[in-house]
């Protein structure tokens, strides 16, 4: 029941989230911000890690 | 006055959620133009940008000698932007294998990047993806056998997200993508999609032109030149690449905030698209794309101008939205109380 509930939560903040994107996107846009680089220097982790 | 701008925003975002996906149902029915797919062996270049990827090479690695085609046919293309962690140094050890390796001292971005990949292709089809996603075994021969449509100029295949049980993710950013496939797939049957999945999506290579330096989204801005050349840009189900959904939703925020950062940047660069005689899928790039750059603009303008609205149905709707924040809040809540909790507890130590 609680993890229903915590999953039917989720989608409006997703939603929220999501729909947050595209004004910080143009935000970015606007100032020039190179996001045509990598996101992060740092290495990624494997599957097993994230699935951990 | 309130009243117009609360249902101009009421249509523009019912329009893009769900008018949009029924209007492409039922062109879907009407227009429908089946890929004549047909199995062959083309010969292939896989091509593969990086930068720190150490921790997922040597699984990708191992990923692209499992597929399910014949080795002879396949050329391996890892181009290495200025890694830093030693991804270069492991991706030696696979040169005996036939892995080719492109370094490029000076980082420059994905774009460049993987133009530098594709100049080394000798493959009839070049297969783009990315390090951290597993493709299925036979991805590769799905995606290739589109190309016996002559009409067929690029193909994308699917990024499934598991959950921890390796079953596909069915809550919040898993069924944001589940959504998002089933409008590329009816997108894909009427004509193309606007836009490929950069886990996994294949072109002609004498299609490929050099994307410009700072380019954010090869996998819409190599489709759609394609598109716009004349070609389809479809989308196949079959060709699957897996990921997993242990990203939460706000480092799916991040990358979105990106993704939509470029296609701001890809209007600007390539204008045409907005021109609906040049751009044979003009209404699905403005529902699908534009759409969701302005949906955010629209949910503003209906909260403020349903404030001015206290009566019957707006009244109702007002109520629908506070609950749909507030339980947005809940979730916000829910996805950092850890967080929280840690700051919580470093700040009582303090």
């Amino acid at each position: 029941m609680r993890k229903t509930l915590g999953k039917v939560v989720l989608i409006p903040y997703t939603f929220v989230l999501l729909n947050c994107a595209p004004v910080a996107g143009l935000y970015g846009f606007v100032l020039g911000r190179s996001l045509g680089i990598w996101n992060s220097g740092v290495p990624k982790d494997t599957w097993e890690e994230r699935k951990a | 006055m309130a009243e117009k701008l609360f249902w101009t925003a009421f249509i523009g975002i019912v329009y893009v959620y769900a008018g949009y996906p029924l209007l492409l149902m039922l062109c879907r029915r009407l227009l429908r133009r089946p890929v004549r797919k047909q199995y062959q062996e083309l010969s292939v270049s896989l091509v593969m940008a990086m930068h720190n990827e150490s921790k997922s090479v040597r699984a990708k690695m191992q990923n692209c000698f499992d597929l399910d085609y014949p080795a002879d046919k396949l050329q391996i293309i890892v181009s290495l932007d200025a890694p830093t962690d030693g991804t270069d140094a492991l991706l030696r050890d696979y040169a005996e294998r036939g892995v080719e390796v492109v370094y490029c001292p000076v980082r420059r971005g994905k774009a460049e990047t993987l133009n530098r990949g594709v100049a080394l292709a000798k493959g009839e089809i070049v297969v783009f993806m990315d390090a951290e996603q597993r493709l299925e075994r036979g991805a590769v021969r799905e995606l290739v056998a589109n190309f016996a449509d002559e009409s067929v100029g690029a193909a994308s295949g699917a990024l499934v997200l598991l959950d921890k049980q390796c079953n596909e993710a069915s809550d919040g950013v898993g069924l944001y993508w589940r959504y998002e496939k089933k409008l590329r797939a009816m997108e894909s049957d009427i004509h193309s999609v606007p836009g490929a999945t950069g886990a996994i999506y294949a072109i002609r290579r004498k299609l490929f032109t050099p994307l410009p330096t700072g380019t954010i989204l090869d996998d819409v801005m190599v489709p759609m030149r394609i598109v716009l050349g004349g070609k389809r840009a479809i989308f196949d189900p079959s060709a699957r690449a897996y990921d997993l959904v242990t990203q939460s939703a706000d480092s799916e925020y991040e990358k979105k905030k990106r993704t939509l950062a470029g296609n701001y940047q890809l209007f600007a660069e390539m204008p045409e698209l907005l021109v609906p005689w040049h751009n044979p899928i003009f209404v699905q790039l403005v529902s699908h794309k534009v759409g969701r750059l302005i949906v955010p603009y629209c949910l503003v303008a209906l909260f403020f101008s349903n404030a001015f609205l206290p009566e019957g149905f707006y009244r109702v709707v007002m109520l629908l939205q506070i609950a749909w924040y507030s339980m947005a809040c809940v979730g916000w809540w829910m996805s950092h109380r850890g967080k929280l909790r840690r700051v919580e507890l470093g700040i009582v130590r303090d």
